[in-house]
């Protein structure tokens, strides 16, 4: 048996810059349809949508406090791995409208596309060693304790993050962004295993 | 030596071929709004599309007939049966996605890097699920074996044949463009597609 062999910086540099990219696109559907998700992304798409602030901003702010759990939980390059990750997509949130908008977009596709993109995106970002913040941290600190997938934790969060949302979204949006959560979190769930994917 | 080589479920390898074959659609869409081509048999049939005003889907569907052959000799029914399956939905789903999404500003820029990472998880997606999008790989590697000129060589023929042809077709910039886009997508796959790093077959 050798060895699992070590992403080398570049690789990681070019794991989390598309990873990122794919996570960007997912927000375009999502904001378009004036959608939600869960995780640290939705909680601040809620802040978003209620206050007419920039996605990008609320994001990078919302996450500020994880990274000192990430740090003392997991690790240095963990948590500077997120740091940018993070701050990729906040930068890539706020310029991506100037080069792509759309017209018409159906509010199934728009959660099938955000799911699929942000769901390869994520799982490229976990592979890499990093993640967008929040809600992944712990969800995958207890994933390498107790076993239990990262992805079924997450949804936890999602549900209560969704009731809370109807306080100030309509229904019917609340509602549509329910396919691309349960999307998104079955592709992590499905493939985030340390078991196939050996590299770290 | 056993073979401990760790295998995907069947209900694994669907939801690799749909995510793939959903981000190779969207891909091609992302090329044909800002009227990009790419190498491959997919870039064959975007220049036949742009040319003729033939609908992408049925052109690729049929450029790919051939090839369905090779994979059969050289891979086996499987590799064969789930590539003419990836084929046959990205044909569709690229027309269809259409009628459901329209993009209404897209810097060429933007098309050619974000076609290159959705298409190159796209088809990493593919590979590690057993599949293809058809293609002159194969062909180029079993004219290796009968005429010893080199598959790689081959290859990059094809797309240098094409991208001229594009000169015809395309404005001199869509070509720079899909020339990135082109490079992006192959710095995803040579990055990583690696056996060692992802395991199951």
């Amino acid at each position: 048996m050798t060895e699992p062999s070590r992403h080398t910086a570049f690789e990681d540099a070019q794991g989390l810059i598309f990873g990122t990219l794919m996570c960007a696109l997912g927000l375009q559907f999502l904001q378009h349809a004036g959608f939600i998700t869960g995780q640290t992304a939705g909680l601040a798409l809620v802040i978003s949508y209620a206050s007419g602030w920039g996605f990008g901003a609320v994001f990078f702010v919302v996450n500020l406090p994880f990274y000192w759990l990430g740090l003392r939980r997991i690790g240095l390059a963990f948590t500077v791995k997120s740091l940018i990750a993070v701050s990729l997509l906040s930068a890539m949130a706020a310029l991506m409208p100037r080069y792509l908008d759309f017209s018409t977009l159906h509010p199934l596709l728009a959660g099938v596309l955000f799911g699929f993109t942000t769901g390869a995106g994520l799982l490229a970002i976990f592979r890499h060693g990093g993640s967008l913040g929040g809600i992944g941290i712990v969800a995958l600190m207890v994933q390498d304790r107790t076993g239990f997938r990262a992805g079924w934790l997450q949804m936890g969060f999602d549900a209560v993050l969704f009731a809370l949302a109807l306080l100030w979204i309509p229904a019917d949006r609340v509602l549509w962004s329910v396919p691309g959560v349960v999307i998104l979190n079955a592709v992590l769930a499905i493939n985030h295993r340390r078991d196939r994917y050996v590299a770290t | 030596m056993t073979d401990t080589t760790p295998r995907h479920t069947p209900l694994e390898d669907a939801q690799g071929l749909l995510v793939s074959i959903i981000g190779g659609a969207f891909g091609i869409v992302l090329l044909r709004t800002a009227g990009l081509v790419t190498g491959g048999t997919a870039g064959l049939a975007l220049l036949i599309s742009y040319g003729t005003g033939w609908g992408f889907g049925w052109v690729f569907f049929t450029v790919n007939l051939p090839f369905y052959l090779f994979a059969y000799l050289r891979k086996g029914p499987v590799f064969a049966a789930k590539s003419f399956l990836t084929v046959s939905a990205v044909s569709w789903l690229a027309e269809a996605l259409p009628a459901w999404v329209t993009i209404s500003h897209l810097h060429p820029a933007a098309a050619a890097v974000l076609f290159g990472v959705i298409a190159g998880v796209g088809l990493l997606g593919l590979f590690r699920h057993g599949s293809s999008l058809g293609g002159v790989s194969i062909v180029a590697v079993i004219l290796q074996d009968a005429t010893g000129i080199r598959a790689g060589w081959i290859q990059l023929g094809w797309d240098a044949c094409l991208f001229t042809a594009a000169l015809f077709v395309l404005n001199p910039m869509q070509v720079v463009w899909s020339l990135a886009g082109a490079v992006v997508l192959n710095l995803v796959i040579a990055l990583n597609h690696r056996r060692d790093w992802y395991l199951p077959a």
